[in-house]
């Protein structure tokens, strides 16, 4: 039988993929991250007829989209699954690729930033701190930290409009 | 940001971000935690369980050769034991002589007191007006203890007609003033 582990490794890297699909399908951000985690749910219950399924990507790509159509049919119920948008699994896929390419390119560009300024920009973009937070963690003052953020960002476009 | 390259991969490391933050939320949710276990942890408990394995029949041994060793110097023992010594009477050696036993007192004339005090007569209790029952009380005879026997047998009445025989048990009373009794007279 398939142990938790193995169902981890084989079908969470499914999971970027899969979301893209959700989010495509019912058009929600949250509403797809809750698709995702209802689909794996329902695999990880099903993982003895997983076990002898020969296309596991596929069976949870068809679990995923079954799962958004059901959600779709309870909010819209006289929309039919044809006024459905048509989606690509070959389309999902590659756009799931593109994103993790830029996601390598952004990682590979930041350490190449002075920490400071790296600091500043994963504060600023990813992390969603505020102004006032950020001079408290960077210990600068808010001038600074303007200054420190328009050097980073002028370093990141000089280095993609470089190729770097 | 206004650079539309820039957005576009701080936007895709946000994706990928959010994708690892959904993963670890799956991940728990099916039961598993990611937790790793030091390397070492493994190699200990392997190296522990491998040792017991291995010592396990040399300690086993080792007690077999100790009970062995105890039991050959049992044996040794009683080899040099001489069964003589415990068949002949004990000879006591003892350089000290034994202490006497202590004697009871015996007693002389001195010691006999001259004259005894005469024992007081004890006191008289008071007499009480209770009387025991005598033995002339009438006897009670239940039919249980008649049936039975083993009472003895109530004084002879005066013999009646088997008519009435059955009004033996009535009381003297009854029978003096019931119109029966008249008829008889």
């Amino acid at each position: 039988m398939m142990t938790q582990r193995q169902f981890l490794n084989t079908l969470l890297p499914l999971q970027p993929t899969l979301r893209l699909v959700a989010e495509r399908l019912l058009g929600n951000r949250e509403e797809a991250e809750d698709a995702v985690q209802e689909t794996y749910a329902r695999l990880w219950e099903q993982r003895r007829r997983l076990e002898r399924c020969e296309n596991q990507e596929g069976f949870a790509m068809q679990t995923l989209k079954n799962h958004c159509i059901n959600q779709l049919r309870k909010q819209h119920p006289f929309e039919t699954v044809e006024q459905l948008p048509e989606v690509s699994d070959e389309d999902i896929r590659h756009e799931a690729e593109v994103l993790e390419e830029r996601a390598a390119t952004f990682d590979r560009l930041m350490t190449q930033l002075p920490e400071a300024q790296k600091a500043a920009i994963r504060m600023k973009y990813l992390d969603n701190i505020t102004h006032a937070e950020m001079q408290q963690q960077l210990g600068m003052s808010s001038a600074n930290v303007y200054t420190t953020l328009s050097r980073a960002i002028a370093n990141l476009k000089s280095m993609i409009n470089h190729g770097r | 940001m206004e650079d539309k390259e820039l957005q576009q991969l701080v936007e895709a490391k946000l994706w990928q971000l959010e994708n690892q933050r959904q993963q670890e939320e799956i991940a728990s949710r099916i039961g598993r935690q990611r937790i790793v276990w030091p390397w070492w942890l493994g190699t200990a408990a392997a190296a522990a369980i491998l040792a017991a394995v291995l010592l396990s029949p040399l300690l086993s041994g080792k007690e077999e050769l100790v009970a062995k060793a105890e039991n050959l110097e049992i044996l040794e023992k009683l080899d040099n034991l001489d069964y003589l010594d415990y068949l002949e009477p004990p000879t006591h050696t003892a350089t000290t002589p034994a202490e006497p036993l202590p004697t009871a007192p015996v007693a002389t004339a001195d010691s006999v007191p001259a004259s005894i005090p005469p024992i007081e007569p004890e006191p008289v209790l008071p007499t009480t007006n209770y009387q025991l029952p005598t033995t002339n009380s009438p006897t009670v005879h239940t039919r249980r203890s008649n049936r039975l026997g083993d009472i003895k047998k109530a004084p002879e009445k005066p013999k009646v007609p088997a008519l009435i025989a059955h009004y033996i048990d009535i009381p003297d009373t009854v029978l003096f003033t019931s119109n029966i009794v008249i008829n008889l007279k």
